[in-house]
């Protein structure tokens, strides 16, 4: 599979700012790359960078191969970029907006029309097709964003933070539109403070801490270097004391907790076979009815590789 | 270097939704027929029945038509100025520059617009030359060096206008600039023409018909033209090509990235906050600054204030230019904290109305010194000036204080006036034309009064007829009344602006 963003020690400094320093990741063609970080972190810098709207001090970007700062003219056809506040002009029509854009990337005339009307479709607008931009919510506008931005057909889509301001229901259309790019071959760049979504959305998460990265790579893994610990929720039948003493004394146990419904079990960093726990279990006649793996959330992970969190 | 036509299209249609679009188109027109009416009037009181023959009726058209090339001179750079700074506001620059466009499609795309619509404000001169035709004020050539002329001053007039949004982080700011830019064409073809005749060149002309523009056409060969119309040609390409030149920079400006401004401003605004109403006046204040206010850089600054002093060089002129960016830059501001919300915090302190108003009111006061400091230095320009004026120090004592009533007056008004809802930003200039059209005449009704009766105080008659029986009680009494005037009328402003504050941002009174 081929690179469609690289980005080699890219540094961008506002004033005293540091807003970017040396991050270099890859993103792989057909891939959908979630990007998040906390408020401040360089996302929409990076971004901006990618979409040849600011140089980067130092580093190297490129997209499809194409450098974004020496060939930019070779970088714009290519790609769809969404900025965090999406502009529009208020006094136009939805659809006078859609078809500027579309002259703007010299769409030929007789295409205009029907490539309009696809974005407008695709993006859930046709009823507002002739309405005002001035008069549409924030959420018709982030919509009208992304129907602007998929104009010009762009192999890569970098997209800064599409979903804020959408209800759940536009969230969930959002991410099937996002969903088919991604399986029509294109490359996504999304960047996002809803992790729930990035996490049934992406295949690939890179996570920006202060203008540095530290996580690059599968959710999968992010979620396994959060995890510290194993926890293991059982539920028995009854009798949920008398088991946590029990196993306290078998050993191989960090700490137990006792609830109403269920028995935490905590083991060392690293166990990879528990099976022992239910054989102790089963040994001394407690009446099991699940034993659970506590699943880490992308939130955790986030917090973990942040530095946030504990 | 093409003509990105979709962007003239598309700039042509937004300015066609615009309400002021259809105020420049027919405002002219209008000014100019009430001239004509007004002056019919004026004639036919003082019993000079007008009976002209057909050469001054057509030379009166021709003034009608100047007034009509003067107005839209000044109205079309101010459409030029809010195409780019529009396109930075609403954050749009960048994607246009990202689709397959470069700086050149923009730009010019830009200001073909801006000057195909100012063309289209000269046509509303058509039936006064069509006039001024049948009965032969004119002949097709001077009308046709009238035509060339005026062109070629608005080819230079938009591109400056373009270049000026282009710099400018908002429209209001490019105004100013542009006009520094005009108003030093303006003194140095003068100049020039001045003393062409004394250098024994033939430089006659240089593009200054536009300002002389009865006699100034008429007779004139060609070749004399030339000089004016290729230093206009000159200034405009310039103004182009550096447009296109630092436009790509202009996408990174982003407007709400420096929000320091902000803090160190309300804390320099110390000195004026230590009443009661300081917290309210110092909200007021960062708010406006937030606004618009605050983003100028020392560069731009300096800048704005040589465009202001310039101006001012053209005394009364220039304190009208002065007024009108000070009502400009408020109604936009205004409008913009409206529609981002920053009004909220202001109205929903738990204030009185007239407290609220005084609160806002000082607090725009505060944002707005830099024009206060600009008048200051004005006076201080013609008190040098006045040195070789007899009657110099009589002009200044009695200018002085009326002005700086009147700058309070104007202050207080525009507050007001930025409270009305507007749905576009460029209405604003309409509240701007509207005041200065009330003041001028305003001004020329003593003056025509004083025409007609003789004897009246007006300002001139105070400082050059001291013979004729002003009596320094006289004198007095006239600044007294001039004064009490202008503060009883921004006293008036202060006390409705709380209640219209909190109404337009949609709260009842309390
Ligand atoms: N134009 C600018 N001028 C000065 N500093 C800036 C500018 N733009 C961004 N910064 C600073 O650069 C840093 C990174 O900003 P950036 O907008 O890239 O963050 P982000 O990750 O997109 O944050 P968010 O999640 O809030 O959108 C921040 O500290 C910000 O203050
Ligand atoms: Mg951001």
């Amino acid at each position: 599979m081929s690179v469609a963003i690289s980005i080699r020690h890219l540094c961008k400094k506002y004033r005293n700012v540091n807003a970017v320093q040396d991050l270099s990741f890859d993103v792989h063609e057909g891939d959908i790359y979630g990007f998040l970080g906390p408020n401040g972190a360089g996302k929409t810098t990076t971004m901006r960078i990618l979409a040849t709207l600011l140089r980067p001090d130092s580093g190297e970007a490129h997209v499809m191969g194409h450098n974004v700062v020496t060939h930019p003219h070779a970088v714009r056809p290519l790609i769809g970029y969404m900025p965090d506040s999406s502009g529009a002009y208020r006094d136009m029509l939805v659809v006078e907006y859609l078809e500027f854009f579309a002259a703007a990337y010299r769409v030929p005339i007789d295409r205009r029309r029907r490539v309009v009307d696809d974005c407008i479709e695709l993006t859930g607008l046709v009823d507002k097709r002739d309405a005002l931009i001035e008069g549409l919510s924030r959420g018709m506008r982030q919509r009208l964003g992304l129907a602007r931005c998929l104009i010009n057909d762009p192999q890569v889509l970098i997209l800064d933070e599409p979903a804020s301001g959408l209800d759940p229901r536009a969230r969930i259309e959002v991410q099937e539109i996002l969903r088919a790019l991604g399986a029509m071959g294109k490359t996504v760049l999304i960047s996002s403070h809803i992790l729930s979504e990035l996490r049934t959305l992406c295949n690939t998460i890179g996570i920006l801490d202060g203008g540095k990265l530290v996580y690059s790579g599968s959710i999968d893994e992010a979620l396994a270097r959060a995890r510290t610990k194993l926890r293991l929720e059982i539920r028995l039948a009854d009798r949920h004391d008398e088991a946590g003493k029990m196993l306290m004394e078998t050993g191989g146990i960090v700490e137990i907790s006792v609830g109403e419904e269920i028995l935490g079990v905590e083991l060392p960093h690293g166990t990879a076979d528990f099976s022992f726990v239910a054989e102790a279990l089963v040994r001394n006649g407690f009446r099991v009815l699940t034993i659970k793996e506590e699943e880490v959330l992308l939130e955790d992970a986030f917090l973990h590789l942040t530095g946030a969190g504990a | 270097m093409t003509i990105h036509l979709p962007i003239v299209w598309n700039e042509l249609l937004r300015l066609g939704r615009r309400r002021i679009t259809y105020i420049n188109r027919t405002g002219p027109l209008l000014i100019a027929l009430a001239f004509l009416s007004f002056a019919m009037a004026i004639s036919w009181y003082t019993d000079e029945i007008f009976t002209p023959s057909p050469e001054t009726f057509g030379s009166f058209m021709m003034f009608l038509v100047a007034i009509i090339e003067v107005l839209t001179g000044f109205s079309a750079p101010m459409v030029a100025c809010a195409t780019l700074t529009d396109e930075k506001d609403e954050n749009t620059l960048g994607l246009l520059l990202m689709a397959d466009l470069r700086g050149w499609d923009v730009v010019l795309a830009k200001f073909v617009s801006v000057f195909l619509l100012s063309e289209m404000l000269l046509l509303s001169a058509m039936p006064f030359i069509g006039f001024a035709m049948i009965f032969g004020g004119v002949d097709l050539h001077t009308v046709g060096m009238h035509a060339a002329m005026m062109t070629s001053f608005l080819i230079m007039a938009c591109a400056a206008g373009t270049y000026f949004s282009a710099v400018s982080p908002q429209s209001g700011l490019a105004v100013t600039q542009t006009a520094l830019l005009l108003g030093l064409w303006f003194v140095g073809t003068s100049y020039v023409d001045y003393n062409s005749a004394a250098w024994g060149l033939p430089i006659g002309q240089p593009a200054l018909g536009v300002l002389t523009p009865i006699w100034g056409a008429s007779g004139i060969p060609l070749a004399q033209m030339l000089p004016g119309v290729f230093l206009n040609m000159i200034i405009a390409a310039a103004c182009l090509f550096e447009a296109v030149r630092i436009l790509p920079r202009q996408i990174h400006a982003r407007a709400d990235a420096p929000r320091t401004a902000k803090v160190r401003g309300s804390e320099r605004g110390r000195r004026w906050a230590r009443r009661s109403s300081e917290p309210l006046a110092k909200l007021a204040a960062s708010s406006l600054r937030s606004m618009g206010f605050s983003r100028r850089s020392i560069p731009m600054r300096i800048l704005a204030f040589l465009g202001l002093l310039t101006i001012l060089m053209f005394p009364v002129a220039g304190l009208f230019m002065l007024w009108i960016l000070v009502f400009r830059e408020t109604i936009l501001a205004l409008k913009k904290a409206r529609e981002q919300g920053a009004l909220d915090d202001l109205v929903l302190v738990p204030v009185s109305d007239e407290a609220l108003g005084v609160a806002f009111w000082r607090g725009h006061t505060c944002a707005t010194r830099m024009y206060f400091a600009a008048i200051v230095i004005w006076f201080a320009f013609y008190a040098w000036f006045m040195q070789f004026d007899r009657n110099g120090v009589r002009m200044l004592l009695i200018f002085l204080p009326i002005t700086i009533a009147a700058h309070i007056n104007v202050t207080a008004l525009s507050c007001v006036a930025g409270t009305a809802r507007f749905r576009y930003g460029m209405t604003g200039s309409l509240w701007a034309y509207l005041f200065v059209g009330g003041a001028v005449i305003g001004l020329l009704m003593p003056l025509y009064v004083e025409y007609l009766i003789g004897m009246f105080p007006t300002t001139r008659n105070l400082v050059y007829r001291t013979g004729a029986g002003y009596t320094v009680l006289a004198i007095a009494v006239y600044i007294g009344v001039n004064v009490l005037g202008h503060l009883a009328s921004a006293l008036l402003a202060v006390r409705c602006l709380g209640g219209r504050l909190r109404r337009c941002a949609g709260l009842q009174g309390t």
